[in-house]
């Protein structure tokens, strides 16, 4: 039988797995356009969706950037599904 | 416009890292595909791991204590501002050599412009040190910017900063005093955090960062190696129990160098 510090050492080891992971993906969730760093995710992408077709955005450095507002979703789409697939999986195997 | 990695490298007191430069050599061309420069003392090292050695004089040094060595070492840290200078590339990423580079997270940023940016935050993998202790300096609690990974493109903006570093190198106790930090060691860390604020008008919010969190292994853990180039086991003890986990595909910041050499002799690249 399980005893409560053997089942908390183990929760806490898997969150701390899990926490790692997260940071892992969050770093691969950058990406360059237009000589910008841009992170990939739904607040960029939903930002995208209601842009005109050219848009100056500010990017991770914090500087205004014009972008073409099709290009860039498609750029941050693409890395978002592949860093989250990627990470889905990693995370299965820690179960 | 020419875009790559340099590191610095200077041997002394028994921690060979030359050898630890050019393993990570080996990992920033497999992973990030661009050229890696050496700038060192030494006037007689070669090794193809290393697109550029750019030969330099030893500047001013320090002692530090790494725990897994056991002893204080010579720490040959000073003069890091002439990386500037030196750097042959219109963009650098200047890294540490033990910052291990086991992904492609950093590949975008040679495709983006920033006059300089450095990383911000720092975090103890083992989660064993609290935040708050690697991320601010003095007793005046100024935002710390990691000496660890700096990106700048050829340019008045970033060509400020170093001078100031210098400057501030050249005066240290003054700054010492004025931050309320010890004098001794020198700190590039601390050197490189004043330089950004003293160039960007103390204005903290407005200095660029690196989007990265520096992943750090502190010198009290040790790193081993596996199979998977890319993947490390790091074992520590919490309250005297044994701890372990592993890292995989994470740049990771390796403080413990007896835990690196054992990594290359073992894993050479």
């Amino acid at each position: 039988m399980t005893t409560l510090s053997e089942l908390t050492r183990s929760q806490l080891a898997r969150g701390h797995a899990k926490k790692l992971l997260a940071e892992k993906y969050q770093a691969k969730m950058n990406f360059a356009y237009a000589e910008g760093l841009w992170r990939a995710g739904p607040e960029l992408l939903v930002l995208l969706s209601v842009c005109p077709e050219t848009a100056v955005l500010e990017d991770l450095y914090g500087n205004p950037i014009r972008v073409t507002a099709a290009e860039l979703r498609a750029l941050a789409l693409e890395r978002w599904q592949e860093q989250m697939n990627a990470w889905h999986a990693e995370l299965d195997e820690l179960k | 416009m020419t875009a790559g990695v340099a590191m610095v490298a200077k041997n002394g007191s028994g921690i060979d890292y030359l050898a630890i430069a050019a393993w990570n050599a080996a990992n920033v061309h497999r992973h990030l595909g661009v050229p890696v420069a050496l700038i060192t003392d030494d006037a007689e090292y070669q090794h193809p791991a290393f697109d550029r050695i750019i030969r330099t004089t030893r500047g001013p040094s320090t002692r530090r204590h790494y725990a897994d060595v056991g002893t204080w070492v010579d720490w040959h840290n000073g003069g890091r501002h002439r990386v500037y200078e030196l750097s042959p590339w219109d963009r650098t990423l200047l890294i540490d050599v033990d910052y291990v580079v086991a992904s492609s997270a950093l590949k975008p940023l040679f495709e983006t412009r920033v006059p300089i940016a450095a990383a911000r935050w720092s975090t103890d993998i083992t989660e064993l040190n609290s935040i708050h202790a690697y991320n601010w300096f003095g007793a005046t609690k100024t935002p710390q910017w990691w000496a660890t990974m700096i990106y700048w493109e050829r340019g008045t903006q970033a060509e400020s900063v170093f001078q100031a570093m210098a400057m501030i190198e050249a005066n240290w106790p003054h700054y010492a005093a004025l931050y309320r930090f010890p004098v001794v060691p020198f700190r590039n860390d601390y050197a490189l955090s004043i330089a950004l604020s003293i160039a960007n008008g103390h204005h903290w919010d407005t200095i660029p960062s690196l989007p990265y969190t520096i992943a750090c292994v502190p010198d009290t853990a040790t790193a081993t190696a596996t199979r998977d180039p890319d993947r490390y086991r790091i074992d520590y003890e919490y309250r005297d129990r044994p701890r372990g986990l592993y890292t995989s595909g994470v740049d990771i910041h390796i403080m413990g160098k007896r835990s690196l050499e054992k990594i290359i002799e073992d894993h050479p690249r």
